[in-house]
């Protein structure tokens, strides 16, 4: 069983985050499915419309026209480009009125929009749910800071989930160190039954679902992330999509490290066009995070589900040395395998991009850009 | 380059040349200023015996400087480690020639990165043969060779004992390797199997022979321990899977008292090494036959 480890982390880049909403943007991007003839130009679209499968627009606005962009793991795609109205005219969908613990399970599973979360919960018994709250990727606070704020709707989803599967137990992980969190729930958890907070080690990669299961010994639970719970809690209380999230934008680039609320689509640029003047010619953007993220550039990528933040650094020149075959990268490995054969011989090998290998190597050679192919000797 | 990388405070390579000056000042002691003393030696034996790691040092600095596009082993280490462990006897001209030869078998092997071939080893094998031949080959210097004094136990452990020119204190070697254990990159496994094997064989030997006072003699034999702390571990050099390295650990611990009996405790160890080095080429090279094997058939 591999250990997992914990990172030397910069203590200047963990600084107190502020919050700030950018919902004004001028122009949404939407990426749209494979039917592009079926887009027709000046089109008024409603807020929290949906498009197609899980894609609804964060505004209401007029559909000026098709644009290229970056989605968060690299890859370019077709968006439309929407021009917002800031009218705000949604669907007129009414609110569930009911208490959530009082919702049937078709209603519950009717309510959810996301059909990758409801075939997830259609399941006939659950004897554990495991909500990760837990951001792993270092300088990224996202979970954390979602479960602050929302910490009552979160608890008041799980005590639905608790009811709907009866028998069932809950298990919300935080980090030991994670204090603000901890107390967030340690305030109002003692009023709901069979929720327990499980407090582990500030380890990389315990957040994710099958270490934290380990980690935990609960195999068999239905894993659940703190933000998809607080999604469950929009579907059902609102009786809408979720349009917005939470991103971080940190890192030794910029003067302030903030949590942006903002919505699906927007651009990234904007956001930083918005809230830093300085000049950033000079730094590289990692999206997701410097262990498991992508180096991108800003200008075409967009906020989606899968954008957690974006790590802004100053640009270093430390030149890679030669390998020293210590075998770091081996045994640092969660799921065991050899980066070394991507390196030297140029094999591919199973990788869960985690960064661990570069992590560790003494040399500073840049392993993940041979386990995804990208760079070859 | 800018991701987050484990922070080294004290890379790996300052401690080895910290434990490293500490033993060249020790041998400097042992064998040219306690010498000196006892007027077995002038006073430019003093300096004289500096030349060595310095001249290695500078040697692998100028290689290092003129191949830098390409060398990927740190030949100042390698020079200054290999200063180390050669017989007291050895001419500082024929060191410089076996040095020089090992620098450039170096820059050939750079293309050869799955060649495990220990560089220092070789170097000392050869530095050895070359010594016989010209019949100038003794560990002794001028001091021990008069048998005027006569030392315990607990005086070879603390380095009053025929060894290597640098490598005589096992105490100093045994430090060395518990502060090498503190540090992340150092392969300790290795040291650690290697030696509770040659210990067991050791023993058994000894108990067969009834003979503890060879137990004792050659229980902390600085050559052997200087190779299992300092060379036998070095990444370049090394296996870096964990199976191969618990093997090739394992391995050498079990040649070490053999190739020792066969020859003599200063270079067995050394014998051993190689040979537990081309074992596992060996191994290597079947495996990928075998691999490569595997996929032709697949592919048919």
């Amino acid at each position: 069983m591999t250990k997992l480890v914990k990172l030397d982390i910069d203590s200047t880049l963990t600084k107190e985050l502020e919050l700030k909403e950018f919902n004004t943007p001028d122009f949404i991007y939407v990426p749209f499915p494979p039917k592009k003839e079926d887009l027709k130009k000046e089109v008024h679209i409603k807020k929290e419309s949906a498009f197609y499968q899980n894609v609804y627009s964060p505004v209401s606005g007029k559909l000026t026209g098709v644009d290229s962009c970056l989605l968060a793991n690299g890859k370019k795609v077709n968006c439309m480009v929407i021009q917002n109205d800031f009218q705000e005219k949604s669907e007129q969908t009414k609110p569930i009125r009911k208490k959530l613990n009082h919702l049937t399970k078709n209603e519950f599973l009717e309510s959810i929009y996301d059909s990758r979360l409801k075939k997830r919960l259609n399941v006939d018994t659950v004897s554990t749910f495991l909500i990760s709250g837990i951001d792993d990727e270092p300088y990224i606070e996202n979970e954390s800071f979602l479960q602050q704020e929302n910490t009552k709707c979160i608890v008041d989803t799980l005590d639905a989930l608790l009811t709907l599967y009866p028998e069932s137990k809950a298990y919300i992980a935080l980090k030991n160190t994670d204090s603000k969190t901890i107390l967030a729930y340690q305030n109002i958890l003692g009023m709901y039954k069979n929720m327990e907070i499980k407090l582990v080690d500030d380890l990389y990669l315990i957040g994710k679902e099958p270490f934290l299961k380990r980690t935990l010994k609960v195999q068999d639970a239905l894993f659940l992330k703190a933000s998809e719970v607080y999604e469950l809690y929009i579907n059902l209380k609102k009786n809408r999509p979720v349009v917005e999230k939470y991103i971080t934008i940190n890192g030794s680039g910029v003067s302030k490290p903030y949590i942006i609320k903002t919505k699906f689509g927007v651009n990234v640029a904007s956001i930083f066009n918005k809230y830093y003047i300085e000049d950033l010619s000079n730094c590289s953007f990692y999206v997701n995070g410097m262990m498991g993220g992508i180096q991108l550039d800003l200008n075409h990528l967009i906020v989606t589900k899968e954008l957690d933040g974006i790590l802004v650094m100053k640009k270093e020149n430390r030149v890679p040395k030669s390998c020293i075959k210590c075998g770091k990268c081996i045994s640092i490995c969660p799921i065991h395998s050899n980066p070394m054969l991507a390196y030297k011989l140029g094999r591919k090998v199973p990788c869960i991009h985690c960064g661990l290998c570069t992590y560790i190597c003494p040399s500073y050679i840049p392993l993940e850009k041979y386990l995804s192919g990208e760079e070859n000797e | 380059m800018n991701r987050i990388h484990k922070k080294i405070r004290f890379p790996f390579v300052h401690k080895l040349y910290l434990c490293l000056g500490i033993l060249i000042l020790f041998g400097w002691y042992k064998n040219a200023f306690v010498p000196f003393q006892n007027h077995y030696y002038d006073f430019s034996h003093l300096i004289l015996v500096f030349l060595y790691p310095l001249s290695a040092f500078l040697v692998g600095a100028l290689f290092d400087y003129l191949f830098k596009n390409k060398m990927p082993f740190n030949n100042k280490l390698y020079g200054l480690l290999f200063s180390m462990i050669i017989p007291i006897s050895t001419n500082i001209f024929l060191f410089l020639l076996v040095l020089t030869f090992l620098f450039f078998l170096n820059t050939l092997w750079i293309s050869r990165k799955d060649l495990d071939l220990h560089l220092i080893v070789i170097g000392k094998i050869l530095l050895v043969g070359l010594l016989l031949y010209f019949k100038n080959y003794h560990y002794t210097n001028l001091l021990e060779e008069s048998h005027l004094f006569v030392y315990s136990y607990l005086d070879g452990l603390f380095g009053h004992i025929e060894g290597g020119l640098f490598t005589s204190s096992a105490f100093l070697i045994i430090l060395s390797f518990v502060f090498f254990t503190f540090d992340y990159y150092y392969k300790k496994e290795i040291p650690f199997y290697s030696y509770g094997m040659y210990l067991l064989t050791l023993v058994v030997f000894s108990i067969y022979k009834s003979d503890m006072n060879f137990l004792l003699t050659h229980l902390f034999s600085s050559d052997i321990l200087f190779l299992l702390v300092f060379l036998a571990p070095l990444s370049s050099f090394s296996p870096y899977s964990r199976k191969r390295t618990t093997m090739y650990s394992l391995l050498l611990g079990l040649l070490i008292l053999p190739f020792s009996l066969l020859s003599n405790f200063y270079e067995g160890a050394y014998f051993a090494l190689i040979v537990v080095n081309f074992l596992l080429i060996a191994l290597n090279t079947v495996q990928l036959y075998r691999m490569r094997h595997k996929k032709l058939n697949l592919d048919l």
